[in-house]
């Protein structure tokens, strides 16, 4: 049964072709921004300055921030795009919520984001309606409530210690950069080391086999949708602090950006594999873009959308491309 | 007694799917069941394992009535089932998918993974299996991934194990290391339930056997006392009485003349480990019969030829024509037609009418410049309407309102629209009730004699004794034997089969 | 996404698609009872609504969209999606921008031609590399979207008073805009692709069951490739209608979330998610009804963000509909 031989040798040779896949979508996003910060700090002298760095990352600070809770949406097998909206309308709520103190200027917009992720949740995970309908129609009410709230923008007289959360500096580090950083390492101690984490990946991976585990599907799906709309209120306040004003339109676009973060970061859009960090190493990368193309003066601002549209395209062929060689 | 079923029945409206059936499962016995599609298997499973609830009798654990009303309830008095699918995560690690939903705690919201991992190690370790619990567990081949899912449910604290066609994706070594865990699980007075229907390994493993037909228990005895031809007799035994006493069986008249020329020719065929160096021809007005158990590669076989699925190796020539390219559309085209036995998600076109699922392969031939012949259409689907009896209100009724029977129909009508020299069909009276399973035999009769060379699969021997001139049987994905059907009686098939399941040894 | 579902309206004999059971019918018609209520509750109430012009401005309004409802409903059909149309409009949008200088007839040739290559490079994307026709759509988005972007460096660029594209962007017959018109033509072509011509049964057929279709011999994936490639061809036009109107090429603002109306026109029109049916008069409606909606709400007074969320309400609602009596 010479059949028998060959199916062993095949086999092996496929798990190592699996392994060098996996090895490839965890961590080559983290390689590709590396190799670019590299060529970006040959060609533009003051590129690999720390000012110039922490520049790049606490303006992706709020993205980032964002993009964690895309990944555990992601990887649970949906998204989430009422994101976007979510920060418009946080930092709105922020600004109003302000005169009542900065703790409320937190709290409030993280409690309203985690209150649509409710509602977002609930509406997928009970009616089964596909989550790009039902956070799309969250996308569009969201925008409304800021616009009716603030018009196009509302102004914070007296930021205060509110506005030094976003703005100053701890040991040196921009705040921003250590919530950034701190919420990257909960999330992947969340997503690593908790059982929500891995039933966030057993739905994403098999949810028939996951509910027949005895894992409480529903449950997990509310809760990550919730954890999704608390990060995006999160973003929105720390904006608002940022930008000592509400903005509604503030955070357009951050649904598409974090999900081509997260996808360039390695995370499968069909659900049930990503990093935290592979995600970090997209958004680090797009911003990295953004600051390479605002340094070439004759580039106009346009192209960021184009390269990120770029790199997103490239991404989802690439892990096409792999999920096709690990299936065969 | 450890577990215990007494009259256990189960109907779906009206189809019975388990009648009348009390088994038996003592602690530290393995437990063969057997029995071919349809045969009630699963259905007796899924009662055990509280998926469904019976219609009817009793089950009983340690000699006390329980009924499962859920598949959670049913794991917690300790019954579980391991399935071929395996029911994992893929991309989580051996020992996450071993305590998945009840991961060991760490500082009350952590998963201690330290703990994890040792645990499972120590499971996979009294088992004889040496897997790093930290790896992946689509890394592992698929025997040891079942053993990870084996490993999961006695963790879990399974007294009672059913192992669904546990070896059926193994190989070599992989099949020892089960059998060296069945061992150790009789060891610790677990029960097992094999079902399998490699009659070789139910014959080394178990200790008693059962089979299961037409959702009725028809056998129950020891190993020793239950010899190979017995079993397979019961398994693929008479089950229309009426039907094949009725039926004359047919004699060999159209033989008997000149030998026509080969319709198609298939050599050295393979496709992974599921088809092995197939080689079949079919004459010209000729029925070959393809038989052989669950398992046996009839439907990979065909598929391999027709090229819904790319074989590795082989040739297959149509009317002396090789057959360049392994797709459907190039088949079709050089007069290669398939009926598939799954006839609801690969065959009919669920939410269209009758008119577009009997055209479906032949849109190019009724069209001209890319528009669609109306006229032509229709005059092709009241052709077969007519020819092939359907019984419908129309050309334009939707599928899914015609009986199964009628829906073959419609499927055998798109197959000759295409005007084939050869059809291959796939367990064509699958889940057709007795009269219009007679009218699909006088239509399959037709085409033969027609000048079509005709292949037909089938688990019910009468069936294709009745309707071939010759048969192949077909074991693991090879061909274990043919005979010619004239003068021969179900018994002797039934002993080749017999032979090549004995002959066949891991 | 996959509902097996009773349907609408007897189709023309002939053509695949499924077929009615009575019991649907109110649902299947609800879109043109809708229109029709709209309609009169808008001659009646709104101010201003009798006045032609208003009917004329509707009119150009409706024409990009009834295209690319129609490739939509053709991309659901098959049991698909495609999200890139909005971009792909502003996309060749720019590229007409572009491209003026070769004279207006080519521009307009090249923008179209644009649409049809992002159409036919996702319909590759699908068929080929296996991608699912919602993450390759979502992407071509995005990327479309940044490539029209940079083109014209963020910018809009302004229009020529005159030449063939103002002339589109203003012409009309009598009370209808010349591009309504050749909307509708495109329409009738399109119903008849989809119930007489091969490529259009194709589409219907992989859409009940791509694997029935399969082992029938049908072509399935240049069908795929077919069908999105039709998808971005018909953007690609809507994107030079949009121009014309506009009078600029504007690729932050044409287009922007026009897919959202596209799928909502196709579903409230009577083309479910789960394929084996495409409604070309219902998918029409459609679109009239969500631009009627838009002119209610403004000519009201009412926040143009309302009718967003009314609208988006409205697929919510239709969808659940449609899981509902499946």
């Amino acid at each position: 049964m010479s059949a028998v031989g060959d199916l062993a040798g095949a086999k092996r040779a496929a798990v190592n072709r699996a392994r060098i896949v996996g090895l490839i979508q965890a961590r080559g996003a983290i390689l590709v921004l590396l190799l670019a910060a590299l060529a970006a700090g040959l060609v533009f002298p003051d590129f690999l300055h720390a000012a110039n760095l922490e520049d790049i990352i606490t303006a992706a600070s709020f993205l980032g921030l964002v993009a964690v809770g895309q990944t555990f949406v992601i990887i649970l097998g949906g998204f989430d795009l009422s994101v976007g909206s979510m920060v418009g309308l946080g930092t709105v709520l922020a600004a109003y919520a302000l005169p009542f103190g900065w703790v409320a200027a937190l709290l409030l917009p993280i409690l309203v984001g985690t209150l649509v992720g409710l509602i977002d949740g609930l509406l997928i995970a009970r009616t089964r309606m596909a989550p790009f309908i039902v956070t799309l129609a969250a996308l569009l009410a969201l925008k409304g409530a800021a616009i009716a709230l603030a018009g196009e923008s509302m102004v914070i007289a007296a930021p205060g210690f509110f506005g030094a959360i976003a703005n100053g500096h701890w040991l040196g580090v921009s705040n921003l950069i250590i919530i950034l950083l701190a919420a990257y390492a909960l999330g992947a101690l969340a997503l690593n080391r908790t059982p929500f984490g891995a039933a966030v990946f057993a739905i994403g991976g098999n949810e028939e086999a996951a509910r027949m585990l005895g894992i409480r599907v529903e449950r997990v799906k509310v809760q990550t949708y919730c954890l999704s709309g608390g990060l995006a209120g999160l973003s929105g306040a720390l904006l608002a602090a940022r930008l000592s004003s509400g903005l509604s339109s503030a955070g357009n676009g951050y649904e598409l950006q974090s999900i081509a973060a997260a996808v360039i970061g390695g995370v499968l859009l069909t659900g049930g594999v990503g990093t935290m960090f592979g995600a970090l190493a997209g958004v680090l990368l797009l911003g990295l873009i953004n600051n390479v193309i605002n340094q070439i003066g004759s580039l106009s601002a346009a192209y960021q959308g184009l390269a990120s549209g770029a790199f997103l395209l490239l991404a989802v062929m690439i892990q096409a491309g792999l999920s096709r060689s690990r299936r065969s | 007694m450890l577990l215990e079923t007494r009259a256990l029945s189960k109907s779906f409206g009206v189809v019975a799917a388990l009648r009348d059936v009390s088994f038996s499962l003592r602690a530290g016995e393995v437990h063969g069941l057997m029995g071919e599609n349809g045969a009630g298997k699963s259905t007796l499973i899924k009662l055990l394992t509280g998926f469904h609830q019976p219609s009817s009798g009793e089950i009983l654990l340690d000699g006390t009535d329980v009924s499962f009303d859920s598949p959670r309830a049913a794991q917690a008095a300790g019954v579980a089932a391991v399935y071929q699918e395996i029911n994992l995560i893929p991309e989580r690690s051996v020992a996450a998918n071993i305590f998945l939903a009840r991961e060991p705690r760490q500082l009350g919201v952590l998963t201690d993974t330290a703990k994890m991992v040792a645990d499972s190690a120590a499971i996979l370790g009294r088992y004889g299996l040496a897997i790093d619990p930290r790896r992946p567990l689509s890394t592992l081949g698929l025997g040891l991934q079942q053993m990870v899912s084996i490993a999961r449910v006695v963790s879990l604290g399974a007294r009672v194990v059913i192992m669904d066609e546990p070896t059926s994706a193994l190989a070599g070594a992989e099949v020892d290391i089960l059998y060296g865990v069945v061992e150790q699980l009789r060891r610790e007075g677990r029960g097992i339930i094999y079902v399998s229907h490699r009659l070789s390994e139910c014959y080394r493993l178990c200790d008693r056997l059962t089979v299961l037909r037409d959702g009725r228990m028809v056998e129950s005895a020891a190993t020793g006392d239950l010899p190979r031809s017995r079993l397979v007799a019961a398994m693929l035994g008479r089950e229309n009485a009426a039907g094949s006493a009725a039926a004359p069986h047919r004699a060999a008249t159209a033989t008997a003349a000149a030998p026509a020329e080969t319709a198609m020719l298939v050599t050295g065929l393979s496709w992974r480990t599921r088809v092995r160096d197939v080689a079949l021809s079919v004459r010209r007005g000729e029925i070959l019969g393809l038989v052989g158990l669950l398992g046996a590669g009839r439907t990979e076989t065909f598929k391999a030829i027709y090229g819904a699925e790319t074989p590795d190796r082989g040739q297959v020539e149509v009317a002396g024509r090789r057959l360049a390219h392994a797709r459907p559309a190039s088949s079709i085209r050089r007069g290669l037609a398939f009926l598939s036995e799954d006839r609801r998600s690969e065959g009919i076109f669920p939410k269209l009418s009758v008119r577009a699922n009997l055209t479906a392969a032949v849109l190019p031939r009724i069209s001209r410049f890319g528009i669609v012949s109306r006229r032509r259409q229709t005059e092709l689907v009241t052709r077969y309407i007519r020819e092939l009896a359907i019984k419908t209100t129309g050309p334009e009724a939707l599928i899914s309102e015609l009986s199964g029977g009628n829906q073959q129909k419609v499927l055998i009508g798109r197959a000759l629209c295409t005007e084939p020299r050869v059809v291959m069909l796939d367990d064509p009276t699958r889940g057709i009730d007795v009269g219009a399973k007679a009218e699909v035999h006088r239509t399959i009769r037709t085409l033969a004699q027609q000048g079509l060379g005709v292949v037909v699969a089938s688990s019910e021997v009468e069936e294709v004794l009745e309707l071939s001139d010759r048969l192949i049987v077909l074991n693991e994905g090879a061909v274990a034997g043919e005979l010619e059907t004239a003068g021969r009686e179900p018994e002797d098939v039934l002993a080749l089969l017999a032979a090549a399941a004995e002959a066949h040894t891991q | 996404m996959s509902e097996q579902m009773a349907e609408a309206a007897p189709a023309a004999p002939g053509s695949p698609q499924a077929q009615v059971t009575d019991g649907t019918w109110i649902r299947s018609s609800s879109v043109y009872i809708a229109f029709a209520a709209l309609v009169l509750f808008d001659f009646i109430v709104t101010p201003g609504f009798r006045n032609p012009a208003v009917i004329r401005s509707l009119l150009f309004d409706s024409a990009p969209v009834i295209l690319i409802a129609l490739g939509q409903s053709l991309a659901i059909g098959t049991r698909g999606i495609d999200l890139s149309v909005g971009s792909v409009m502003a996309l060749s949008s720019s590229v007409i921008g572009i491209t003026l200088g070769m004279g207006q007839g080519g521009s307009m040739v090249l923008g179209i031609g644009a649409g049809l290559v992002c159409g036919v490079f996702n319909g590759l994307l699908i068929a080929v590399l296996r991608i699912d026709p919602l993450i390759s759509s979502l992407s071509l988005l995005v990327a479309a979207r940044g490539l029209a972007q940079a083109l014209l460096g963020g910018a809009r660029m302004d229009l020529p008073f005159d030449g063939p594209i103002p002339w589109l962007g203003a012409a009309t017959v009598s009370v209808i805009p010349v591009t309504a018109l050749i909307a509708l033509g495109v329409a009738m072509l399109f119903a008849f692709l989809v119930k007489r011509t091969t490529p259009g049964h194709y589409a219907i057929y992989a859409g009940a069951s791509r694997t029935a279709a399969f082992l029938a011999g049908q072509p399935v994936r240049a069908t795929l490739a077919f069908v999105y490639g039709l998808s971005g061809l018909l953007a690609g036009v809507a994107g030079l209608f949009a121009t014309a109107r506009l009078g600029a090429a504007d690729p932050n603002y044409i287009g922007v979330q026009f897919e959202l109306d596209a799928i909502a026109a196709a579903v409230i029109g009577g083309t479910p998610l789960s394929g084996g049916r495409i409604s070309v008069v219902g998918t029409i409606f459609g679109v009239l009804l969500l631009e009627v909606l838009d002119a209610s709400f403004i000519m009201n007074d009412i926040s143009a963000t309302y009718a967003q969320i009314l609208k988006a309400a409205f697929i919510v609602g239709a969808l659940y509909l449609q899981r509902a009596g499946g």
